[in-house]
């Protein structure tokens, strides 16, 4: 009956550009049409995405690793691109880390920072040659920031060791891209008490991402206490974008229709307006839209605008805190109330 | 926050002479305290000293921190230590007397694999800094042994626990560790995972060898054991409770002992809503913060009952001399010169502070 219910959530909404008055009917959502929509229409297809284009990176390399005279170079060009579209494809996964995500600890092993050249080095020297070989090589000699730092700051020559082991960093990848996949297909939560700390964890996880572009991303750098994402690659501002595009969609109501229950990726701000907490809508559409527009052509050169960005992520995220979670009855772990 | 001064000045009257201060302490009367604290302020974090001034504790100096802070330590050279609340990545040297440019100030990033969980600890020298950390990678609890000038780790040593959180020097000059035993995940920050899986412990280390001799549990396994003081040969714990069930947590004690005769809870004859957010010790006993039963709790050092000091929000203790300051709505000022006073309403104080001068 109340899935049903049509809430008529009459509200000044921010659209893409100017601000536009618009009467938007928006259904009522539970929260399992919230979860589900993570799952199945942003983690899946994400997931899908990324194995995609993991699959093609060992052909790549191994192409690099293969060539000869003046097909090196061109092999080494098309090995960078296809990490560099791997990479993209993982940060829109990886952004809000939920599920799978988490069970499997995706981020710490695809994704270890900075890489280890000294573990790189001592990997290359074991000469792993298979999935077993690989599983006995730590977080930090493989991944993602390894492959990108055997590609562009020691850049792996065909036939050498260092290729060899490049190659198997790219298979370890696929592999573990096509296993995020299938657990990615499983049933998302249903019970209710599943569905409760699912919720919640997701709720967790946006507050967490948005702090993670801002703090570890972005602002940490600035003050040297590590170096910009993907620098080596120079695909920092690509990194920073592929995330914020991924956060925003999970939670900035769009312009079209909003999905009839079930069926399709529910923003935060969409859930909220059919529910009714229109207040809280509003500050929220209010807070992504400075973020976004701040971060919008964003480099790390971009000197005082960094600052300005990190700032409006923060926005973004007392907003969650502060005013979403709460309206949503989700404690947050991220937050004051939990102790310490 | 309104307070009524009348009553107020009757209460801490009340809790001064439970904690039986000496008449000459106070007959002299100690104003112009500065404490050294983290709060927020228009949704950033800070680090700042607050001094009296007028009835009210001031901001006198600030700083805005990256994140927020969680245990602060005067170093006794005129600066303050402060490290990132967990899981953090910072560990801070702020010098206030040179402002809050990058002289006064001396960064000290955590290693990608391993995080800060909040507290610090001088050795009687000042030469060693010894830190509460987290390995990333297997979850296991470490204590950072550091250079107290560069702030650089020198050493590692297992806390055979997960989640460590404050430290102290027991009376033979061996370090106690307090495992708060929650699990959680760098992927997923403070989020408490699987509390089923929890395993809080006190462990004594030799400072030498760096090797855990001793480690004690409470029977509960779902109290978190976490801040730390302590009174000639007793320790006293402030437990944070986990229990699923909200009732028996707002039931569970906020307080443990340590002695001769080992670790054990301490009921209280009301509930305190089964957190204890910071403790210390004063002349007759231990003072436990209950930020969530609003007020202090005040015990003497078997652990018998001495009072309840209502003060809301009242989380953050710090002493100086025989002068105990609660901060929470405002500051608490038991003992020598019992008073109230408000503080900078800008500021929302965080979980602790520390006695500046």
């Amino acid at each position: 009956m109340r899935a049903a219910a049509l809430l008529l959530a009459g509200s000044l909404l921010a659209g893409a550009g100017a601000a536009r008055a618009q009467a938007v009917a928006v259904p009522f959502y539970s929260a399992q049409h919230w979860v589900e929509g993570l799952y199945r229409h942003g983690l899946a297809p994400d997931a899908a995405a990324f194995a995609a284009r993991a699959a093609a990176l060992p052909a790549a390399v191994g192409t690099r690793c293969d060539a000869a005279g003046a097909a090196a170079a061109p092999a080494l060009d098309q090995a960078r691109a296809q990490w560099r579209d791997a990479m993209l494809a993982w940060e829109a996964l990886a952004a809000l880390p939920i599920g799978p995500l988490i069970e499997r600890r995706a981020l710490r092993t695809l994704d270890f920072t900075p890489a280890r050249p000294a573990l790189i080095a001592r990997a290359i020297e074991a000469q792993p040659a298979d999935a077993a070989a690989m599983e006995r090589i730590g977080a930090p000699a493989k991944g993602l920031p390894a492959l990108e730092w055997l590609l562009w700051t020691s850049p792996v020559a065909p036939g050498a060791p260092a290729c060899r082991y490049a190659l198997q960093v790219a298979e370890d990848l696929a592999r573990e891209a096509r296993a995020l996949v299938a657990a990615a297909a499983a049933e998302p939560p249903r019970d209710e008490a599943q569905l409760a700390t699912a919720t919640a964890e997701a709720v967790n996880q946006l507050v967490g991402a948005v702090e993670r572009l801002r703090w570890a991303q972005i602002e940490k750098p600035t003050r040297g206490g590590a170096e910009f994402p993907r620098t080596a690659s120079g695909a920092t501002a690509q990194s920073w974008q592929a995330q914020w595009q991924a956060i925003r969609a999970r939670l900035r109501m769009p312009a079209s229709a909003p999905p009839t229950p079930g069926t399709g990726l529910l923003p935060v701000e969409t859930w909220l307006r059919g529910r009714g907490l229109l207040a809280e809508a509003d500050v929220l559409a209010a807070a992504v839209d400075v973020a976004d527009a701040s971060l919008r052509g964003l480099t790390p050169g971009a000197g005082a605008r960094l600052s300005a960005a990190a700032q409006a992520l923060a926005g973004v995220k007392q907003v969650l805190e502060n005013r979403v979670a709460p309206a949503l009855q989700v404690r947050i772990g991220f937050s004051d109330a939990d102790g310490d | 926050m309104a307070i009524d001064p009348h009553g107020r000045r009757r209460l801490l009257l009340t809790a001064a002479a439970a904690l039986a201060v000496p008449q000459a302490l106070r007959a002299a009367p100690q104003r112009g305290a500065t404490l050294a604290a983290a709060f927020d302020r228009d949704g950033r974090s800070w680090l700042g000293l607050l001094r009296e001034q007028d009835a009210q504790l001031r901001l006198d100096a600030a700083l805005e921190l990256p994140t927020r802070a969680h245990g602060l330590l005067p170093d006794g050279r005129g600066a303050l230590l402060a490290v990132a609340r967990r899981p953090g990545d910072w560990l801070l040297r702020w010098t206030p007397s040179l402002g809050s440019g990058p002289d006064a100030l001396q960064w000290q990033w955590i290693e990608a694999d391993r995080a800060f969980n909040g507290h610090a600890l001088l050795d009687g020298s000042g030469d060693r800094l010894y830190t509460s950390e987290t390995d990333l990678a297997s979850g296991q609890g470490l204590v950072g042994v550091r250079d107290a000038r560069s702030l650089v780790k020198l050493d590692e040593w297992p806390t055979k626990g997960m989640d460590p959180h404050a430290l102290l020097w027991d009376a033979a000059g061996r370090l106690i560790v307090a495992n708060g035993g929650v699990p959680t995940q760098p992927e997923t920050g403070r989020v408490k995972r699987n509390l089923d899986r929890m395993d809080s412990s006190l462990v004594r280390i030799d400072s030498r060898s760096g090797r855990v001799d001793t480690q004690w549990r409470l029977s509960d396994r779902r109290l978190s054991l976490r801040h730390l003081a302590r009174q000639d040969g007793t320790v006293a714990v402030a437990l944070q409770a986990e229990h699923d069930d909200p009732a028996e947590r707002a039931a569970a004690p906020v307080l443990a002992l340590l002695d001769d005769d080992g670790l054990r809870s301490v009921a209280a004859p009301v509930a305190l809503a089964g957190y204890g957010g910071d403790i210390c010790a004063t002349d007759r006993g231990f003072a436990i913060s209950c930020p969530r039963a609003h007020g202090v709790a005040f015990v003497d050092h078997g652990g018998l009952w001495r009072g309840f000091l209502p003060a809301p929000r009242a989380c953050a203790l710090a002493r100086n001399d025989r002068t105990l300051w609660a901060g929470g709505g405002a500051a608490l000022c038991v003992g020598g010169d019992p008073r109230t006073l408000e503080i900078d309403p800008s500021c929302a104080l965080d979980n602790h502070w520390a006695w500046w001068r």
